[in-house]
């Protein structure tokens, strides 16, 4: 339910309603440059793989992409979040990059995650933004270059969100916990 | 006015790393991030999520169009911008594109108190230390 610009979720809202944490060290720096016509999700997983499963965040600073998957929010039909992702958007053909930008984190069993945001303009002119399908995605004829900024202290981590029901990226202290 | 450009070298301090919850506003929760840390200079790394209602601003301060992008469900594609902290009050400017729930963009500076969080907001932002 949306109230003077609120949404009410169906779950119990927990505190602390921002959470937080501190790295003191400095990050690592990296510009990972995706080929032409690669899967944009496999390449960066791949480029990552060295550091392990990473959390940080990123730009997509240049490029574009030959074919494209994205999610928009929709009103769910059924079930106990009243909004879900909608099916898969897909666009082919020269798309050209408007903005976007990456979380990095991890499943609770280690797994990579890439959290994509990003808008980008079809060949006739048509916008596209949204949640980015990366795994779903290719680069264009002059590639894609991502630049990320690696945390060392603290790592996102999915954790299940009792308020909205989704599974949501939480920062956490590394070896620590959850952070405050 | 001047017209001396302004050239401050320095370098990136520390991170903060947060997840706002849902309607918890963008700014006012980066604002107290950097409070709290009393971090006195902070630029913007990165942030992904998704809002109730976007509310972007357009020219400058004074004469500044609204312009409110309806959702829930709008989705932030990026955001860029500086924060500043004099006396323990911070000083924001935020500027970034969002996509409504067609996918259609928009662009513009965010107005503090009018983009909260509908789903999740991940933000990093990384002290910056002048020299």
């Amino acid at each position: 339910m949306l109230l003077s610009g609120r949404f009410a979720h169906p779950g119990v809202p927990t505190l602390p309603r921002l959470i937080k944490s501190e790295s003191i060290s400095r990050s690592t720096e990296l510009r990972i440059a995706i080929p032409a016509y690669a899967n944009v999700g496999a390449s960066l997983r791949n480029a990552l793989l060295a550091w392990g499963p990473v959390s940080g965040c990123g730009r997509i600073t240049a490029g574009s992409l030959s074919s494209l998957q994205y999610h928009v929010i929709i009103k769910a039909s059924d079930g106990i979040k009243p909004f879900v992702y909608g099916s898969p958007i897909k666009c082919d053909g020269d798309l050209t990059l408007v903005t976007a930008a990456i979380t990095l984190g991890r499943s609770a069993a280690g797994v990579q995650v890439l959290h994509c945001h990003g808008g980008f303009i079809d060949k006739a002119g048509g916008q596209h933004g949204g949640h980015l399908a990366l795994d779903a995605s290719f680069a264009g004829e002059d590639g894609l270059v991502i630049r990320v900024c690696l945390f060392h202290e603290i790592e996102y981590v999915i954790t299940p969100d009792p308020e909205t029901n989704f599974d949501l990226l939480t920062p956490t202290q590394k070896n620590e916990g959850a952070a405050t | 006015m001047t017209n001396d450009v302004s050239i401050e070298s320095g370098v990136y301090g520390r991170l903060i790393v947060a997840r706002m919850k849902p309607n918890e506003d963008l700014i006012e929760s980066i604002e107290s991030m950097c409070v709290q840390y009393e971090i006195k200079h902070a630029v913007v790394r990165g942030v992904v999520g998704s809002l109730t209602t976007a509310t972007l601003l357009h020219g400058d301060e004074s004469t500044a169009q609204e312009q409110v992008v309806t959702g829930p469900g709008v989705e932030i594609l990026n955001v860029f911008g500086e924060v500043n902290v004099v006396d323990g009050m911070p000083s924001t400017r935020l500027s970034g594109v969002v996509a409504d729930t067609t996918g259609h963009l928009y662009a513009g500076r965010f107005k503090k108190g009018g983009n909260r969080s509908f789903i999740t907001i991940e933000a990093s932002v990384q002290e910056w230390l002048p020299s």
